[in-house]
């Protein structure tokens, strides 16, 4: 994993415990954590998204009550996923990198429901998912115009002039 | 060739850490971990918040701009009531308004008419929950202070919630209306009995297992049961009765609970240190 992507990381964690989650619309949050992991798989691939993903579901999982692990798997595949979604992209938008994250983060919340449900939290599948999922979808879509330019340079290898992905 | 073999590479990357959180998770599961997650969980919650708590004095100002857009309405009311407080203080600054309701929200807890002989902490409410899925706050008390996983919080109002997680110097608090908190409660008009259910942030209680005969009357208050087994105290105001119906052919009534503490609008609350019945 990049070294940049260390301290990005760490802010999201950061924001997420601190600043989003006082900050509901519709009664759901934004999911820096994930956003992240989407971001890198879509700028730098399925390999690093996966890897950055697991980081992040770990970070997320020192917060959570559900059984540890679940917020890295969940993360995991929605940073390689993300990256195969990316890999359809032939036309290069500034926004269909922040679109794919968007997406990529609605699908991780609906993954983590689901996933968390056949572990024994079934609550987690209610109605309410058809409210969260386009709420987080549309707050991580928000974010990620900033997200993502940061996570373009912290795929960049420091001491190299320009960035291999993105 | 490349490709196949970046590609190669991905899935094993993938496969690798699936494992790992699969793994993780199993441990979790058969509790193999020996208490290291919980542990870790622990260390985390307490180095992790005051971090949190930086993030959000440096955040705050974007913060504000975003609270102001996406809770428009709930401003609009807040603004009707501040302008109202403003008026009786005759030009009292809009800060000192605010930590006057602070204040007196410090004061019923003070002077609590319920749980008034049970041991207790007063703490200060940090930050709400981080999920989407679990409706939590944390306070600034923890074992340190005497807190236990398990405890009850309350407000001046009413019951807010139990502890589920302690660290030296902060816990978090399950509050009542998340999906997975029971509660048993006595209708205090009839004496009857039930289990109070949380129906997620922002939702309203229901109220299981209440006999078809039982009369439940709209703004009824509902307090603790404390039955044997409960882990909450008897007495504790949870709720008032917000609707109350019999299905037809129905054997159990419907009955649905505004609770009494505001759970939105949390400043500082209380553990109560009470273990009995367990």
């Amino acid at each position: 994993m990049r070294p940049r992507l260390v301290p990005l990381l760490l802010l999201a964690l950061a924001v997420q415990i601190g600043v989003t989650s006082d900050l509901r619309l519709l009664g759901a949050v934004a999911e820096p954590l994930l956003l992240v992991a989407a971001a890198v798989g879509v700028l730098g691939g399925g390999q690093k998204g996966a890897a950055a993903g697991f980081t992040a579901g770990l970070l997320a999982d020192l917060l959570l009550h559900t059984p540890f692990g679940l917020a890295a798997l969940v993360f995991t595949i929605v940073g390689f996923m993300a990256g195969q979604m990316a890999d359809l992209i032939v036309r290069a938008a500034w926004w269909l990198p922040v679109l794919t994250c968007a997406v990529a983060s609605g699908a991780g919340v609906l993954l983590f429901a689901v996933t968390g449900a056949t572990l024994g939290f079934t609550h987690f599948v209610s109605p309410d998912l058809l409210r969260i999922v386009p709420v987080v979808a549309v707050l991580n879509g928000l974010l990620a115009i900033g997200v993502v330019p940061a996570v373009r340079w912290a795929l960049v290898e420091p001491g190299l002039a320009r960035s291999p992905v993105g | 060739m490349a490709i196949s073999r970046r590609t190669g590479r991905s899935r094993f990357t993938l496969v690798i850490l699936v494992l790992t959180s699969v793994t993780l998770i199993t441990l979790d599961f058969r509790g193999d971990g020996g208490g290291v997650f919980d542990r870790v969980r622990s260390g985390a919650l307490e180095v992790l918040g005051p971090m949190g708590d930086v993030a959000a004095a440096v955040v705050s100002p974007v913060g504000d701009v975003f609270g102001a857009l996406v809770n428009y309405s709930d401003l609009e009311a807040e603004n009707d009531r501040l302008r109202d407080q403003l008026a009786e203080a005759r030009g009292a600054a809009l800060r000192a308004a605010d930590t006057e309701r602070e204040l007196e929200e410090l004061g019923d807890l003070l002077d609590l008419d319920f749980a008034a002989d049970i041991p207790s902490v007063a703490a200060r409410v940090v930050s709400t929950g981080m999920t989407n899925f679990e409706v939590t706050v944390e306070i600034d008390r923890g074992s340190d202070h005497g807190v236990a996983e398990g405890m009850p919080v309350v407000s001046g109002q009413g019951l807010v919630g139990r502890v589920t997680q302690v660290a030296p110097s902060r816990s978090v608090v399950l509050l009542l209306s998340d999906s997975t908190f029971n509660v048993g409660v006595r209708f205090t008009g009839s004496g009857d009995v039930g289990v109070a259910k949380g129906g997620g942030q922002g939702e309203d209680l229901s109220v299981d297992l209440v006999e078809a005969d039982t009369d439940a009357v709209k703004g009824e208050l509902v307090v603790t049961s404390g039955l044997q087994q409960s882990v909450f105290p008897p007495g504790i105001p949870v709720g008032t009765v917000l609707s109350s119906e019999l299905p037809p052919g129905g054997l159990q009534r419907e009955v649905s609970l505004d609770p009494v503490a505001d759970l939105r609008r949390l400043a500082f609350v209380k553990v109560l240190q009470w273990t009995g019945n367990r």
